[in-house]
């Protein structure tokens, strides 16, 4: 395989379908802040994040062979992600075995300014300190811009808890912000 | 609509989920009630930057070397060039942890870079049947901290010992005809992971100069090298 920025996402996938692990390297430098933002957001964590970014090019290696091109990889990999993290019950866990305080904000805030230069720190911050639930419906519609009723399949709750989440949630972001 | 207005009627306006009329109510109430025109107005401006964040962030450096040691047998080790062709593999038999999650910190990654070339090291000494007496070199990699000073010197090898290194490896080029090739394989193989481990804890030295565990680390990674380099110089020799 030839290396290069040049080879298409199509190609890498079939290359790492094929065993090659170059290819799916490359897969991942190609992808993988997307899914990094995808969890960081979510998570609150950058330590969990990137142990999440580990889980889900772990999965992806598993199950690529299934992968049949009936939609986009990046597609199939974003959704992959938030199934992943969504799935994810330590964060809840350690949550709740701890205070989420100022040390956190600002680790997560110096985060968010490393990894995504020219963001607006005040507004993850924000963000990041919201209930658990709250946050993840609230990067779902209003970050990845999923409809309500999809965030509702995807979580598992109705469409009126996961309105009235999002709408709690933007509530505490203006309020934060204010 | 005289009384004020609903965060969750203000919320469906901005979701786009209101009628034409149910729309138009709403204008016609903020354009006439101040309070309901600042909530809205910053409801909307909310909403607008979330909309408005980047979707993409730099995962950090160490997350490829979990996975790749997680996924199988071999995985390229990043280190800070996005193709750098540095290759991290695991000796031939060691099977990776395949569940286990992985987080290296910088330090843990190079630690684990050292452990990977004194496993592949050893293959070399097996190859090569060390001579009696001869150390394996397994034995050199005492982490305990040095002082200051006694590391640092540890590390002020560098030209004589480029120097040295140069020399071997030209004579092993020069005599590779005379091993065989399974040999010339283990060898080749393991100065590529010992090379790795080395740049692996250089790397990590960039960003933490004054540790004393990385100098040491790095000290006893290039005498193994040394110590493979030799051995391979002296099976070409035995042939000659």
């Amino acid at each position: 395989m030839s290396s290069g920025a040049a080879e298409s996402i199509e190609f890498l996938v079939r290359e790492a379908q094929s065993g090659d692990v170059r290819a799916f390297e490359m897969l991942y430098r190609r992808t993988s802040d997307r899914v990094y933002s995808v969890c960081l957001r979510m998570s609150a964590d950058p330590e969990q994040a990137t142990e999440l970014v580990q889980d889900v090019f772990v999965r992806v290696w598993e199950k690529l062979a299934s992968f049949r091109g009936d939609s986009q990889f990046t597609t199939w990999l974003h959704r992959l992600t938030i199934n992943l993290v969504l799935q994810e019950r330590r964060s809840r866990a350690r949550r709740e075995a701890r205070e989420f305080g100022c040390a956190d904000l600002d680790h997560f805030g110096r985060e968010a300014r490393r990894s995504m230069p020219g963001t607006r720190v005040d507004l993850e911050r924000a963000i990041a300190a919201l209930p658990d639930k709250a946050r993840r419906v609230l990067v779902l519609r209003d970050v990845e811009g999923y409809k309500y009723d999809e965030i509702a399949q995807m979580t598992g709750v109705t469409l009126g808890t996961v309105k009235a989440q999002i709408h709690r949630a933007r509530g505490l972001v203006k309020e934060a912000l204010a | 609509m005289t009384e004020h207005v609903s965060m969750a009627r203000m919320n469906d306006a901005l979701d786009a989920l209101l009628t034409a009329a149910e729309t138009d109510a709403l204008e016609s109430h903020i354009l006439r009630c101040s309070v309901c025109r600042d909530d809205y107005a910053r409801l909307s401006e909310t909403v607008t930057a979330l909309r408005g964040l980047a979707r993409s962030a730099t995962v950090p450096d160490e997350a490829w070397a979990g996975i790749a040691a997680r996924i199988g047998t071999e995985g390229r080790a990043k280190t800070g060039a996005a193709d750098a062709d540095v290759v991290l593999r695991l000796p031939t038999g060691m099977a990776p942890p395949r569940s286990r999650r992985l987080f290296f910190s910088v330090p843990q990654l190079a630690a684990a870079a050292v452990v990977v070339s004194m496993l592949s090291a050893g293959t070399v000494w097996m190859a090569l049947g060390a001579p009696a007496g001869a150390d394996f070199p397994a034995a050199e990699v005492a982490l305990e901290p040095l002082g200051g000073a006694a590391a640092r010197a540890v590390s002020t090898r560098g030209a004589r010992y480029v120097e040295v290194v140069v020399e071997l490896e030209q004579i092993l080029e020069e005599g590779r005809a005379v091993l065989a090739p399974e040999t010339l394989v283990t060898i080749e193989e393991s100065l590529t992971i010992l090379e790795a481990a080395i740049e692996e804890i250089r790397s990590a030295l960039a960003r933490d100069p004054n540790s004393d565990l990385l100098l040491r680390m790095l000290a006893n990674q290039e005498r193994t090298k040394l110590g493979v380099l030799r051995r391979a110089v002296a099976a070409v020799q035995a042939q000659i």
